[in-house]
């Protein structure tokens, strides 16, 4: 990979990749230095990683710097509490997409992970297995229990109207 | 098969695009036949994300690489020229170097007189001879003959400075230098199948200097010397560089201009000699040059 193909890359994934990180930690701060660790990890690579495969490889890289990051700060459990809090007010809102915001957060964060790999990046199962690591029996079992959990958030929420 | 009991999760691979083409149908038909499954459908429907587009990564600046510049090309020319330069540098390195004293010169042009055998080609050739430092100045003799309309074409020139001994430092030795009536001082003889009394100009401009170097005699009478010559003469060069005048024309001219240059020098230092200098302190007289 040329620079040239390196700061397109740049230019077309940091969105998606940032995006993914800060739906996943719900902190800015730390998904842009994830991204930026992510790229640097990129560009060190870049004469082993093919144009096409960039994509995957950055966000597979961007995938276990995010999770090396919340097992070192343990904020999965922190995360946890705070998604359970904002179920809560679920109720209260009637805009669906704030709903499945907050119904999103409140997923494990496998699952989550996994939601956002296929609906931001429309990643296949077995992608996602390269990705993540998760074998795709596995990523398919997470990702139906994330879609039935969000299916009963938006019931909870058309109940409560 | 998609029944009651197992729609549910054939409804969430179709829509994560994970079923075949014959599933599809499958679950399609599913749904026409019952319509309660497709209000459920709906709701799955519902739960896949949009990305928001609202949020962007606002640092890419500090992502961009930028690229090395290229090295610059060097042009082959200078190349060359680097090579051309040092061929000069090293041909007159040797040709100051080589000889150990202050040479005498003497410059002949000579042709061919004879109009019945063809003719020669012009040669200048150089030949020295070391000078000791305790011998008188050299007496030489030059011949020069010229004919107008070869020598339009062609120069020659030979230098041949010969030196007495140091056993007899006041005896002068006169040299001779080539002339017409000794051939054989001819480096290059000219080729005898030219069809013509006149040379070609491209055969003159190949003319070659030969430049001729005889070694230190240890005595001027030293038949030794006889024995020596590289060149197919009866003079004493050892050392001989051949120039051509069409490979080498700057060089050729070069070198011309310095012997003539030497040439210059000698005189003057004739004249310098001749020249009586009295060093006076008032009205004392310290000493005389040349008195």
């Amino acid at each position: 990979m040329t620079v040239q193909e390196y700061n397109q890359s740049v230019t077309n994934y940091s969105d998606d990749v940032y995006r993914f990180i800060v739906k996943n930690l719900g902190h800015s701060e730390d998904a842009r230095d994830i991204v930026q660790s992510s790229f640097l990890t990129v560009w060190d690579k870049r004469e082993e990683v093919e144009v096409t495969k960039c994509k995957s490889f950055l966000f597979t890289v961007a995938y276990r710097k995010m999770i090396d990051h919340i097992r070192k700060r343990k904020r999965e459990t922190l995360k946890e509490e705070i998604h359970e809090q904002a179920l809560g007010d679920t109720g209260h809102r009637k805009d669906l997409r704030d709903l499945l915001n907050k119904a999103l957060q409140a997923l494990p964060a496998i699952q989550r992970q996994l939601v956002l790999l296929r609906d931001y990046e429309g990643y296949s199962y077995d992608e996602m297995q390269q990705i993540t690591g998760i074998d795709s029996t596995q990523v398919k079992v997470y990702l139906h229990r994330a879609r039935i959990g969000l299916k009963q958030a938006i019931t909870k929420l058309e109940e409560q109207v | 098969m998609i029944n009651k009991s197992n729609y549910e999760a054939f409804l969430i691979d179709y829509l994560h695009n994970e079923l075949s083409a014959e599933e599809t149908n499958a679950v399609l038909q599913f749904l026409q036949e019952n319509p309660e499954v497709e209000e459920e459908f709906l709701l799955l429907q519902q739960t896949l994300l949009t990305p928001d587009e609202t949020i962007t990564f606002d640092y890419k600046e500090t992502l961009y690489k930028e690229e090395k510049p290229a090295l610059k090309a060097v042009f082959p020319i200078k190349k060359y020229l680097a090579i051309a330069a040092m061929f000069s540098g090293v041909v007159l390195a040797l040709f100051f170097l080589l000889p150990k004293s202050e040479p005498e010169i003497n410059v002949a042009q000579h042709t061919q007189t004879n109009d019945a055998e063809p003719l020669s080609k012009p040669d200048i050739r150089v030949e020295e001879k070391q000078q000791r430092l305790q011998q008188t100045p050299v007496q030489q003799l030059a011949s020069v003959e010229t004919k107008k309309e070869t020598n339009r074409y062609k120069q020659g020139s030979d230098v041949k400075r010969k030196t007495p001994s140091s056993h007899e430092p006041k005896q002068e030795v006169p040299v001779v230098v080539n002339t017409v009536e000794t051939p054989k001082h001819q480096v290059i003889e000219a080729p005898k199948n030219q069809e013509a009394n006149q040379p070609s100009i491209n055969q003159l401009r190949e003319t070659p200097i030969v430049i001729a170097q005889e070694p230190l005699p240890a005595t001027n009478s030293d038949p030794t010397h006889a024995e020596e010559p590289l060149v197919a003469n009866n003079s004493k060069a050892v050392h001989a560089i051949e120039l051509n005048q069409k490979k080498q024309p700057v060089l050729f001219k070069a070198i011309n201009k310095l012997l003539a240059l030497k040439h210059s020098l000698k005189e003057t230092k004739k004249t310098l000699e001749q020249t009586e200098v009295t060093v006076m302190v008032g009205n004392k007289v310290l000493f005389n040059i040349n008195h």
